[in-house]
């Protein structure tokens, strides 16, 4: 049977530095918190987190949100965590990014980081509903590649964005914006998406249609496309297999929000502990032993000489902190340990 | 491979012990697991010592070790081979 494999703390941990964030994201998993009207978190909880992740031997933090950079005190939070020897990275809609922020970046040994960017322009800002977004987003990849940093696209796929995948990436390579990657992810039913899941939530007709634009961006504009989020594969030809990053979440990869809390996923909801409160060390081994075990996924998944998690743990309605993947259960017809993969 | 080659990583990492063995990351590469040797070797590859220097720091803090020559010049072709220097 499978088993993931136990680490006494993750190896890199997206921090949820602030909850604020200055876009309106149709789909934001953290909406429900309305990013705009939260407050920052004191810089001396933000360091307090810091100093505990450094303590569980942590290798890498990517600086996260809400949006990092509307942190007032991003340079401080910043320079704190370089001093603590961490590899550094963000995550960020890009927006605040601009030559000045991009060298401060590089000054504190950042080589990459993630700007989201979610279509064309038009498509991009009915989904961010802020008129600019797009080109502040666009600029903020230019100044970080100008800089040396390279630059991953995250690209949340919806019914409005799933076929400009290549659209969009024709128009960054045409316009000379020269990124490394783009990786599409999963919508997931967390946040605003939930409200009116059945509304938006993609097919996996739709998910599929996703993976030959893929393949067209690789080939034509040679640029690295891929599925950034877990998927599961007895749903998909074998041909993409390779497209998709997969998920390393309870393993290598953990979420600290604001407060301090820890998640496996920083898009499923819920809490194994704060790490003010416990070490990480002791939440990250005692309290991930049930997901780690994958008794929670059809047999056939547990099983599965060609393992891929089971998909993704956090795109099932109501799946609390972790469940088998939408289609899985879909395709299985609810009862997990009855069902066999395609 | 030439004893007085130096070998220095060209990338930042770090190494850390973990519940089962060693875990090293290397900045813009990725993940490697190693035993207790592996990893202090790994350590020592930071363009200030020669293979044969390496080589004599593994015999004197592992004693007990083989081969330690056998064991440098394993992890430095691996790292070689996947572009590490």
């Amino acid at each position: 049977m499978n088993e993931l494999v136990s680490l006494k703390s993750p190896i890199s941990v997206n921090f949820e530095v602030t909850p604020v964030c200055d876009l309106a994201c149709e789909f934001c998993f953290n909406a429900e918190m309305e990013c705009k009207k939260l407050n920052h978190s004191p810089l001396k909880r933000v360091m307090s987190i810091l100093n505990k992740l450094a303590e569980a031997e942590v290798f890498e933090v990517r600086l996260f949100g809400g949006e990092f950079f509307v942190y007032p005190y991003w340079r401080e939070v910043l320079e704190y965590a370089d001093k603590l020897d961490f590899f550094l990275s963000f995550v960020s809609n890009g927006t605040h990014v601009n030559a000045k922020v991009a060298q401060e970046l590089v000054a504190h040994r950042i080589i990459g980081g993630a700007i989201s960017l979610h279509g064309t322009k038009e498509i991009h800002e009915n989904i961010t509903q802020v008129d600019g977004s797009f080109n502040t987003a666009v600029n903020g990849m230019r100044a970080c590649v100008e800089n040396g940093i390279g630059i991953s696209v995250l690209y949340t796929l919806t019914r409005a964005n799933h076929l400009s995948i290549f659209d969009t990436c024709r128009w960054l390579k045409e316009n000379g914006v020269g990124i490394d990657e783009i990786n599409v992810g999963r919508l997931t039913p967390y946040g605003r998406a939930k409200s009116d899941w059945e509304q938006v939530k993609l097919s996996l007709h739709d998910y599929l249609s996703v993976f030959p634009q893929l393949e067209r961006i690789r080939n034509e504009l040679g640029i690295l496309a891929s599925f950034g989020d877990a998927f599961p594969l007895c749903l998909l030809s074998a041909k993409y297999h390779d497209y998709v990053i997969g998920c390393w979440q309870g393993t290598g990869f953990g979420h600290i929000d604001h407060l301090g809390n820890v998640r496996s996923c920083s898009i499923a909801k819920g809490s194994y502990g704060n790490i003010l409160e416990t070490p990480l060390t002791k939440i990250w081994i005692e309290r991930l032993a049930h997901f780690r075990s994958l008794k929670w996924l059809p047999i056939k998944c547990q099983a599965c000489d060609n393992f891929c998690g089971g998909g993704c743990s956090a795109s099932c309605y109501d799946g609390g902190m972790y469940a088998p993947d939408e289609f899985i259960r879909q395709s299985k017809g609810g009862n997990h340990e009855r069902q066999v993969c395609a | 491979m030439n004893d007085k080659f130096v070998p220095k990583i060209n990338c930042q990492f770090k190494i850390r012990q973990d519940i089962d063995g060693f875990l090293g990351f290397f900045q813009g590469k990725g993940v490697l697991t190693f035993n207790e040797v592996g990893a202090f070797i790994v350590k020592q590859m930071t363009g200030e010592k020669s293979l044969r220097e390496i080589e004599q720091l593994a015999r004197d803090t592992f004693p007990a070790l083989d081969n330690p020559k056998n064991e440098v010049l394993c992890i430095t072709e691996q790292f070689r081979d996947a572009g590490f220097f």
